[in-house]
């Protein structure tokens, strides 16, 4: 009987944005499939752990939710140096909130530095499409200008993209790196090697105009 | 020769009239010529036959009894043919003897009455076949198969006539064609047939008697024994005939030991069962022993339990040996087994350790929740919890371990070596709280995880698993120990970082001295206390116990800060006083300006204070949400106690008598009250417009700290008023009204005076030397044009000018001036009223018209 078994790697992915944005949302979202329409300040920093499923492999990734409010700033970096994955957060329908992610960037460059952190710049609430005030392809500059890994536009509300952004995060850690595809290299409609390309030697932007099939189609097995 | 054809013997049965008796047989008739053949020919045919044919004196071989025989005659074809055949030979015998003759063809014509003869030949053949069918529908027929008449007897009957055709080709009959042939060459195919049938019968009955012969060389084995029981029996009867008595005793000894079997059996079907039910068989003792920990196991525990349960019956008996001897029997091998659950549990644990990495991409083992390996762990922990030794022993491994591991990885977080080391940088303490409880909270979060997935039994699925385990015990049933086990443990294990992050936050709190800082890592301690508690940590652990000290010590090195603040200010208060006692050429200096220099300024140190205060007081309003607190109000930073402290101490012990001490004749000089006034007045207002953005929430807390800040306000008012009526007074001391303000108001008070018809309240001043004119004149003229062209810049520049705040500075000036406009308006207007035949004195007294007055004093 062998009861050490095989390891299971843990990675920790913090969250970052402004308040409201919808951050505890989107794990919610992922972590159990729900949503609630009643908004409530997150406290602090919380955490919550899932196991996933992927591609014959096993990850458990511990999501920590940060709260976005100005007098719980101070916590947020003590959180930011031991993660592998920093995914900030903005809200389509609120230009500022796009704008501070500069800065969340950048707190996450001054912690982290050059080291192996995976940076992801999430557009949320991508159902409010009436109310947009970030386009699609001014989030897609920006991730690329602050070298972003992933770039994705997701609706907590809606359930859209949400499997998916934590599939292309999962698939971006040293665990699947290994494996047959990156998911830096490839993608379904092939957009992602034109993004490559335009942003010469950097590690591509994850194109996301993945259509309605694709998303559908694409959840993980969590 | 003809053959005799028993077919158409049968045939003839039914066609004859004399068919009815079996005795009488028919004739035999000629295949050759069945026309024209007589009865006669036939018998002598037959008799010719019988002479030459060696077979005549044949039988069928009789396969059954007699009595069986005689029932198959009637019913089956063979009986019925063995009858005929011997009936004929009978029969041939008599004709034997009655004549030796074979007819001749000729003489056949003279029977033809006793056949129907057909015409010719062909008509001749019809009729044959007519008869042959006959005959073979009436044995058909006749035969017992045919006569069940169902479809199986059909199925029965066409497979024994497909069998006989299969026979006969098999054999390698003659054509049937021949067989049936009525010449020559038919009767000998007919003959050979009935040749071969015989001797295939016999043959056949061969093989029968083959298979008989073992059984009866058994027989004949035992028969000698049989013969030798037989006479023996004989003999013992022959004996005890006669010896009824020896007879019974025998049968009496038995029918006991027939019981005594009976009871034997009974017993020892009972004590298998006692076996079964109260005893492990060898394979259940090896699996104790040597099984590894499985389904199969606790298969086994389940029954030792059951012994167990079964055994406590026992003790009930009146004897209860039996059951002590079984439950201590028991007892010991559920103490193996415990011994050996205990083991596997540690050992669990330990390989769990081994495989854990303690690098930075934290690991754990890959168990997940429908793991054998998990569920035989919480099997077995369930079952350990019965003996609660060792599943205290257990549990403190557990902690043990996971203590060290826990603690491990908390130092490893300040190891200079390490990737990341939490260090003090840039002299930011809260960064260094926060990194240092970041990692505790980290910790937290692991081992939750790490616990839960051990520890943690789900409601539904493990505790139906569980409650599968029969039988259960009472501590198991209710789950004592098991119901929170993983907030438990995970508090125990927490509790190993409690005193060393207590001591690195300490590090940090105790020299720290920044109150707003302080205040900070108050908020700071307070918040991750709450982040704690939420993740199951207990309030009373020993870490939240220690956040919440150092809360406290925080909270209390704020209040120090300001204490020392206020204390040092005495100190250097007293200090300056004795070296002004030692000075005595400096006194008069200091007893002017006191503490406060020539310009009267509120103290650098009230500034510095209110600074300090108003700073801590922000950030307290900043952070202040009853979200993110758990204190109550007494343990709030702003609480009676601590606002005392704060606010009323420095303001109305330590400044008010700090003035009061820097200008102790300020009660017999004016121009000291004055300053004193200014002095007060600035700091007060000082104080007041620094802490007025806290006058709705901090100072609203509670009635007691709205009460200071009600003070402040009154003591500034009262300040305001005295240095108000000090202006007036000089004032009207300056222009010489001051003796006629006061007579006047002794009479009737100048505010009240409304109108004219007042005036005549002051007719009985003109019977006062002072009312003379000629003394008004000398009293207030000179005066008065003196000083009120510039009194207004005498107050503003001299008097006034010291008070920091315009608008104070303005409501005193507006206020006196104000009471000296309208005193001399009201004195004017009173002098021409009570000197009505004066009045061009008067005006020249008073040559100031009211408006020119209120332009000169500014109003």
């Amino acid at each position: 009987m062998s009861r050490s078994g095989k390891a299971l790697t843990k990675y920790k992915i913090v969250f970052l944005g402004e308040q409201g944005v919808g951050k505890t949302s989107l794990i919610t979202r992922f972590m159990y499939d729900t949503f609630d329409d009643h908004y409530q300040a997150t406290i602090g920093i919380d955490f919550l752990s899932k196991t996933m499923y992927l591609d014959d492999k096993t990850i458990r990734l511990q999501l920590w939710d940060t709260a976005g409010q100005e007098r719980f700033r101070s916590l947020i970096p003590s959180y930011i140096r031991d993660s592998r994955v920093a995914i900030v957060v903005y809200d389509i329908t609120k230009k500022k909130s796009f704008e501070y992610i500069d800065k969340w960037i950048e707190d996450v460059k001054n912690e982290r530095g050059d080291d192996n952190v995976i940076l992801c710049i999430v557009g949320n609430k991508s159902d409010l499409s009436d109310e947009r005030q970030v386009t699609i392809e001014e989030g897609e500059n920006k991730a690329k200008i602050l070298g972003a890994d992933i770039f994705m536009e997701t609706s907590t509300k809606a359930g859209y993209n949400v499997k998916n952004l934590f599939k292309k995060i999962a698939k971006s850690l040293p665990e699947f790196q290994n494996s047959d595809t990156n998911p830096l290299d490839t993608d379904g409609n092939g957009k992602n090697n034109k993004a490559n390309e335009s942003s010469g030697d950097k590690p591509g932007i994850i194109d996301i105009s993945t259509n309605e099939e694709q998303e559908q189609a694409g959840g993980c097995q969590c | 020769m003809d053959f005799i054809d028993y077919q158409t013997y049968a045939i003839s049965t039914d066609t004859l009239p004399n068919a009815s008796n079996n005795d009488t047989l028919p004739e035999p008739v000629s295949r050759l010529n069945l026309s024209t053949a007589t009865a006669t020919a036939i018998q002598q045919q037959q008799q010719q036959q019988q002479a030459t044919d060696p077979t005549a004196s044949f039988e069928i071989p009789q396969l059954f009894q007699d009595d069986v025989k005689k029932k198959k005659q009637a019913t089956d074809l063979h009986g019925k043919m063995t009858q005929y055949a011997q009936n004929s030979i009978k029969k041939l015998d008599s004709l034997t003897t009655a004549t030796t003759k074979l007819p001749s063809s000729s003489s056949s014509s003279t029977n033809e009455s006793s056949l129907p003869v057909p015409n010719d030949a062909s008509s001749s053949m019809e009729l044959t076949n007519a008869i042959l069918s006959r005959k073979l529908s009436s044995i058909l027929n006749d035969s017992p198969i045919a006569n069940n008449n169902t479809y199986q007897s059909t199925i029965q009957m066409r497979s024994c006539l497909k069998s006989l055709e299969s026979g006969m080709k098999l054999k390698n009959l003659p054509n049937e064609a021949k067989l049936v042939t009525p010449e020559y060459v038919g009767t000998l195919a007919r003959k050979s047939l009935r040749n071969d049938l015989e001797s295939q019968l016999l043959k056949e009955h061969v093989l029968v008697l083959e298979e008989f012969r073992p059984i009866v060389r058994r027989i004949k084995r035992f028969t000698s024994s049989v013969d030798k029981i037989e006479s023996v029996a004989g003999t013992i009867l022959n004996k005890n005939e006669g010896n009824d008595h020896a007879t019974s005793k025998v049968f009496d000894e038995v029918d006991q030991l027939k019981n005594q079997m009976e009871w034997l059996r009974l017993k020892r079907q009972l004590l298998i069962n006692l076996k079964e039910k109260f005893t492990l068989n060898q394979v259940e003792d090896d699996l104790i022993v040597n099984s590894p920990i499985n389904a199969d196991f606790f298969v086994v525990i389940n029954k030792v339990l059951k012994i167990k349960e079964n055994a406590t019956y026992l003790l009930a008996l009146e004897n209860n040996n039996a059951g002590s001897c079984l439950i201590t029997e028991v007892n010991s091998t559920l103490q193996l087994i415990n011994k050996k659950i205990f083991n596997f549990l540690v050992d669990f644990i330990y390989n769990f350790e081994n495989s854990t990495s303690s690098s930075f991409s934290f690991k754990a083992t890959n168990i997940n929740d429908n793991d054998d390996n998990l569920i035989n762990f919480q099997k077995s922990l369930v079952f350990l919890s019965n003996d609660l030794p060792y599943f205290d022993e257990f549990l403190k491994r557990v902690t043990s371990i996971r203590s060290k591991n826990v603690l491990d990885e908390f130092l490893s977080q300040f190891d200079t070596a390490s990737k990341k080391p939490i260090t003090m940088l840039a002299h930011d303490p809260i960064r260094y709280i926060g990194d240092v409880l970041a990692s505790v909270h980290s910790i937290i979060a692991n081992e939750a995880d790490f616990i839960k997935l051990l520890f943690k039994f789900q409601e539904n699925e493990e505790q139906t698993k569980l409650n599968n385990m029969e039988p259960i015990s009472i501590v198991q049933s209710n789950m004592e120990f098991l119901n929170g086990l993983d907030v438990k443990l995970l508090n125990e294990i927490i509790q190993s970082v409690s005193n060393s992050c207590r001591i690195r936050v300490e590090q940090i709190v105790r020299f720290e001295e920044n109150p707003i800082i302080n205040y900070r890592i108050t908020q700071l301690l307070n918040l991750y206390q709450l982040m704690f508690v939420n993740k199951g940590i207990n309030s009373n652990s020993s870490l939240i116990l220690n956040l919440e000290k150092l809360q406290d010590i925080s909270k209390d090195k704020i209040i120090e800060y300001f204490e020392k603040f206020i204390a040092n200010v005495k100190e250097n208060s007293l200090s300056k006083e004795n070296n002004n006692n030692n000075k005595p050429k400096d006194r008069k200096k200091s007893v002017d300006t006191g503490e406060f220099g020539d310009d009267l300024l509120p103290p650098e140190w009230l500034s510095d204070y209110l600074r300090e205060l108003v700073g801590l007081f922000e950030e307290y309003e900043q952070n202040n949400d009853s979200d993110t607190t758990n204190e109550d109000h007494e343990n709030k930073l702003i609480n009676v106690r601590n606002m005392k402290t704060l606010v009323d101490v420095p303001i109305f012990e330590v400044l008010l008598k700090q003035i009061s001490e820097s200008f102790p004749l300020a009660r017999k000089s004016e121009d000291i009250k004055i300053s004193m006034l200014t002095v007060q007045i600035n700091c007060f207002d000082l104080i007041k417009s620094r802490l007025q953005p806290f006058a709705t929430n901090i100072f609203k807390t509670s009635t007691k700290i709205h009460e200071s800040w009600q003070k402040i306000s009154d003591n500034l008012d009262q300040y305001v008023k005295q240095m108000e009526e000090l202006q007036e007074k000089l004032l009207f001391e300056k222009t010489g009204l001051s003796l006629y303000h006061n007579l006047f108001n002794m009479i009737f008070p100048i505010d009240s005076v409304q109108d004219e018809l007042d005036y005549d309240m002051y007719i009985s001043l003109l019977d006062n030397a002072l009312m003379n004119l000629e003394t008004i004149n000398n009293n207030i003229h000179e005066k008065l044009n003196e000083y009120v062209p510039h009194a207004l810049t005498d107050v503003q520049a001299n008097l006034l000018f010291k008070l920091t705040s315009p608008t104070i500075a303005d409501k005193i000036c507006e206020k006196s001036f104000g009471n000296l406009s309208k005193f001399y308006s009201i004195f004017r207007e009173i002098l021409l009223h009570l000197f009505p035949d004066s009045q061009d004195d008067i005006l020249k007294i008073l040559n100031f018209s009211n408006t020119e007055f209120n332009t000169l004093v500014g109003i």
